[in-house]
């Protein structure tokens, strides 16, 4: 009974397809020529990747820690004995760093190559600084017996004392092509029936973020055999290029009455407020305008983000939106 | 008769007993239905405007699955009021998600599973998100959670590659004055042509809204006709709007004023008044856009400042004088 409920559960694919070894990460080919000269010359020092989501941080490093750990030559894999990984759903507070660290990178390793353990501390901005001052001495005290790696979205957060004991990793944002090749191999594995402006879509939905490219793709997979474009957005919840294109038609020919109408297309289509005016700032970067015209939209657009943002009242902020238009286009 | 009716709300009291009557989701009930005859729950994601039945749904699903005596056991509902954090995700949601209850109850399915619902989930800060995540896989065995929320780009994208996701439109108004027709019938009301088709338009397919509007209408008026709806949503009268508006663009700024200080002392918010005197201002077709425009931004800047804490009271004679200027300053121009 448990495992027919329990198999149907997926795995997500985003670890399904996690790079298994070094080599197989598919962007960032200097970090990681970089990573196996230091592992190949014994120099591994405490690491810090930092830089937005989804763009491999943590799979470079589950990948380097199965390189270095993982079986070799028929010898078991010492993964679990020499890894601790900890991310945000672990407490990682203060005590933790006390107890569960301490106690990991104080007993040594006996005989094995390489000779020290590996602590992987995912998401580390979200560990309080009283923590991450403890952890500091523990970094230093216990070298010989074990490198950490943290990893976090803003190297700000992470107090200079342990940035200044790490090597840093900056991982940018993945090419749209990159995106684009890995989306394609998964749906090949898993054989879905995808339409060609929806693997579009999901690389424009992603934003260089990998890992959000693949979760749209199981998420729109789970609720639709057939996965095209609209049901991408869909998914997402943000409105198509053509809901928005649309719009910014109404908003740069109509009157007033636009109030209407976009009300209306945002309650039907379930979109919010926020998100409809990030994809009309996209669009209106790209119009063929007066410049000056098109800075004093961008500065309307952002006041009433703003607004919205401060739980105004929908509809009176689409007023403003329509207003601001009306407004430009009486300057051109 | 009529002192037992007010006891419970009618939203409550009327809220649909089990997924059949569920009202307008057809495929969403559907797919519920196989869900449970199969006994393959996946988790679940609700979203969609308020008052469109996404409560009422999991709530039906629950007492359908495990009856209405094992609910209390095998359902834990967190709503915004309660507090959740990133504690709370760590230890009640875990916690609950440990216990195992096997309890069958005769008639009812009761499968292993135990529901977590997660009401106004869009109200959960994204490391709480990030943190129920994990929670969602390792408890996968025996707890299914169903999320809740209005906007669904507020739920973080591992969250809702793990749910099947469910999209409830605002309810039509047919089907809302149907309801409505049917409480009324057993609640034995004396209705007037009008009333509950105004219910219903002022409620925007929010059923809750449209539910509520009436049991306040027929609690507090013998037979409610449609004036009195607009009392009760805090509507303000046709009438008044529009004068206000003739006195303001006619540069009676004193008078407007007068008028501005009634509307304070009979308590309409000044929201409302904006959202109303969009409509007059859209009528009016003697002024230019432009000149709309420059009041629509207005508002949109005055709601700001409300939103903000400032005075209503300043924000409204600002707003009326900024209104009766565009427009002379636009007639001027003609």
């Amino acid at each position: 009974m448990a495992t027919g409920t329990e198999k149907k559960i997926q795995i997500p694919w985003v670890e399904k397809y996690r790079p298994a070894t070094l080599s197989d990460v598919v962007s960032h080919k200097s970090i990681t020529s970089t990573l196996t000269q230091l592992i190949a010359n014994q120099q591994m020092p405490h690491l810090m990747f930092y830089g937005p989501p989804g763009t491999g941080k943590t799979s470079t490093v589950v990948a380097m820690a199965r390189d270095l750990y993982g079986s070799k030559n028929g010898a078991p894999s010492n993964y679990s004995t020499m890894v601790l990984e900890l991310n945000a759903s672990d407490d990682r507070g203060i005590d933790t760093v006390r107890e569960q660290i301490r106690t990991f990178v104080s007993s040594r390793a006996i005989v094995h190559d390489p000779p020290y353990k590996l602590v992987i501390l995912d998401e580390a901005d979200s560990m309080t600084s009283t923590a991450q001052f403890a952890l500091r001495r523990v970094m230093e005290k216990y070298t010989s017996n074990a490198r950490f790696c943290l990893i976090c979205n803003y190297a700000g957060k992470i107090i200079p004392a342990i940035q200044s004991r790490c090597t840093k990793f900056r991982f940018k944002p993945l090419p749209s092509t990159v995106v684009r090749d890995r989306t394609l191999h998964v749906i090949e594995q898993e054989n879905l029936n995808v339409s060609e402006d929806a693997v579009a879509a999901l690389v424009r939905v992603a934003e260089g973020d990998m890992r959000k490219s693949l979760n749209t793709l199981q998420a729109t997979a789970m609720a639709t055999r057939d996965i095209t474009s609209t049901a991408v957005y869909e998914t997402s919840g943000l409105p198509s290029p053509e809901v928005v294109a649309e719009l910014v038609g109404c908003l740069m020919t109509g009157g007033v009455d636009a109030v209407q109408q976009i009300t209306s297309t945002m309650t039907m289509q379930g979109l919010a407020l926020s998100d409809v005016i990030q994809g009309i700032h996209e669009v209106v970067l790209n119009l063929a305008i007066d410049g000056t015209v098109k800075a004093v939209l961008c500065k309307d657009l952002a006041t009433i983000e703003d607004n919205v943002l401060h739980a105004c009242d929908e509809q009176l902020q689409v007023g403003g939106l329509v207003a601001a238009f009306i407004q430009a286009r009486a300057m051109l | 008769m009529s002192s037992a009716k007010t006891e419970v709300p009618w939203t409550e009291k009327y809220r649909p007993k089990d997924i059949e009557s569920v009202a307008h989701h057809e495929a969403v009930t559907k797919m519920l239905r196989n869900a449970i005859e199969t006994g393959d729950m996946p988790h679940l994601l609700f979203h969609g405007t308020p008052g469109t039945g996404k409560t009422s749904t999991i709530l039906a699903l629950c007492r359908d699955l495990y009856g209405p005596k094992q609910m209390k056991k095998r359902v834990l509902f967190l709503n915004a009021s309660d507090d959740r954090g990133i504690d709370v995700i760590r230890t009640r949601v875990k916690e609950f998600a440990r216990i195992v209850v096997t309890t069958k109850v005769e008639g009812y399915p009761c499968p292993d599973y135990k529901f977590v619902i997660l009401d106004e989930a869009d109200n959960i800060t994204p490391d709480a998100q990030s943190a129920l995540r994990r929670t969602m896989e390792t408890c996968s065995k025996n707890t299914r959670i169903c999320l809740i929320c209005n906007y669904v780009s507020r739920i973080i994208d591992p969250i809702k590659s793990r749910c099947a996701k469910f999209r409830f439109q605002p309810i039509p108004a047919a089907a809302s004055l149907n309801t409505l027709r049917k409480i009324a019938r057993k609640e034995s009301l004396n209705t007037i042509d009008g009333t509950l088709e105004r219910i219903v338009s002022t409620s925007g397919g929010d059923l809750r809204k449209a539910i509520t509007t009436m049991q306040t209408a027929f609690t507090a008026f013998e037979m409610p006709g449609p004036a009195d709806i607009d009392t009760l949503v805090g509507r303000i009268p046709d009438e008044l709007v529009g004068q206000v508006y003739r006195t303001i663009s006619s540069g009676q700024f004193d008078a407007a004023k007068r008028q501005a200080d009634e509307l304070t002392k009979l308590a309409y918010s000044v929201k409302q008044l904006m959202l109303q005197m969009n409509e007059v201002i859209f009528d009016d077709m003697l002024l230019s856009d432009q000149a709309k425009a420059a009041i629509l931004g207005r508002m949109a800047l005055v709601d700001r400042n409300i939103q903000d804490g400032a005075l209503e009271s300043l924000q409204l004679l600002d707003l009326l004088a900024f209104i009766g200027y565009s427009v002379q300053m636009d007639r001027g121009r003609k």
